[in-house]
């Protein structure tokens, strides 16, 4: 029986140990402002103002 | 193999969570089932672009879980260009791959995590949509402090307008000048040479219907009193002198106005007389 591949293993070890990041203070007001909506699980919806 | 439709497919994830998921279940029954409930950012983006059939432009070395190895693989294609503001500000596109190291370097070997950017902000600043940010796909916003680099897949639509450039033609494409031989300058309504946007056109049109009907019902009013005022006459005639039929009367007067033909293709300058009446 063969272990993890290599890429496996290095996902595991490297990848999304800290997965929120640092926040940015005004992301809420950032992604309200671009036109995304806000749904009632947090996710921020919608297509937003045309690019 | 563009830009938009890898989007399209982020956007169609906003709000997956936790794992196993549809991403980590796709790579892992390509790829072995220990990526099932694995870090997913890099798996999103592989996702995406294989979904959007984008593979060859966001993938050029294949399957990506592993993001270290995906920036790498901008890297040798010669598109990475190192977080800082002044590159986002000149190379970033909507579609980018970007990297981040929470360390806060530009270092490719130390990068946490992934996500593609939707928009690039006037501030130097992005706004993404990743897979796997607190375990759930969702947009944020990253400045260059966290931005290890990023590099542009090769879409095929770099000459493509935006939806807004689109907008703008055809608004301005709808937008015309008037000119002196059209009636709504003859009558002073408009102003030759002034820009009328379909906007205002609009505008235009429900004003002069307004003072249409306005114009209407007052002259409907001034109709009914002289009706009033015919009926009366008609009666007192008839009761200064017994040969009158009022009735009769007011009939043959209706009759006559009934054939009252007017033009209304004359102008109150022409020299001819205008409104020829008959009876």
């Amino acid at each position: 029986m063969s272990g993890p591949s290599e890429e496996a293993r290095l996902v595991e070890q490297g990848v999304d140990r800290h997965d929120w990041g640092p926040t940015e203070e005004d992301e809420e007001q950032v992604l309200a402002d671009l036109g995304y909506v806000l749904d009632d699980t947090g996710i921020y919806r919608g297509e937003g103002e045309p690019l | 193999m563009t830009a938009a439709a890898v989007l399209a497919e982020a956007r169609r994830d906003l709000g997956m969570t936790g794992r196993p998921n549809p991403i980590t279940r796709e790579y892992a029954a390509r790829h072995g089932q220990e990526f099932l409930n694995a870090p997913w950012c890099q798996m999103s983006i592989t996702h995406w672009a294989r979904q959007s059939r984008s593979a060859d432009a966001v993938l050029p070395a294949g399957d990506r879980a592993f993001t270290v190895w995906h920036a790498q693989d901008g890297q040798r294609a010669g598109r990475w260009h190192p977080g800082t503001t002044a590159n986002i500000r000149a190379h970033a596109r909507p579609g980018a791959v970007v990297f981040f190291d929470w360390g806060g370097s530009d270092q490719i070997g130390a990068i946490d995590h992934v996500g593609i950017v939707e928009r690039v902000l006037p501030d130097g600043r992005v706004q993404t949509i990743e897979g796997n940010t607190a375990d759930a796909c969702k947009r944020r916003v990253r400045a260059a402090n966290v931005i290890a680099g990023f590099w542009n897949p090769d879409y095929q639509e770099d000459d493509m307008p935006s939806a807004k450039e689109i907008a703008d033609a055809v608004y301005e494409r709808m937008t015309g000048t008037v000119t002196d031989d059209v009636w709504a300058a003859r009558e002073g309504i408009l102003e030759p040479g002034q820009k009328i946007d379909p906007k205002t056109a609009f505008r235009q049109i429900w004003a002069y219907g307004k003072d249409g009907h306005a114009q209407l019902r007052v002259i409907l009013a001034k109709l009914g009193a002289q009706d009033i005022a015919l009926r009366a006459l008609a009666d007192a005639l008839a009761a200064q002198n017994d040969s009158v039929d009022a009735d009769a009367l007011v009939a043959r007067i209706e009759a006559a106005i009934e054939n009252v033909r007017v033009r209304l293709d004359v102008t109150d300058d022409d020299p001819a007389p205008a409104p020829a009446a008959t009876n």
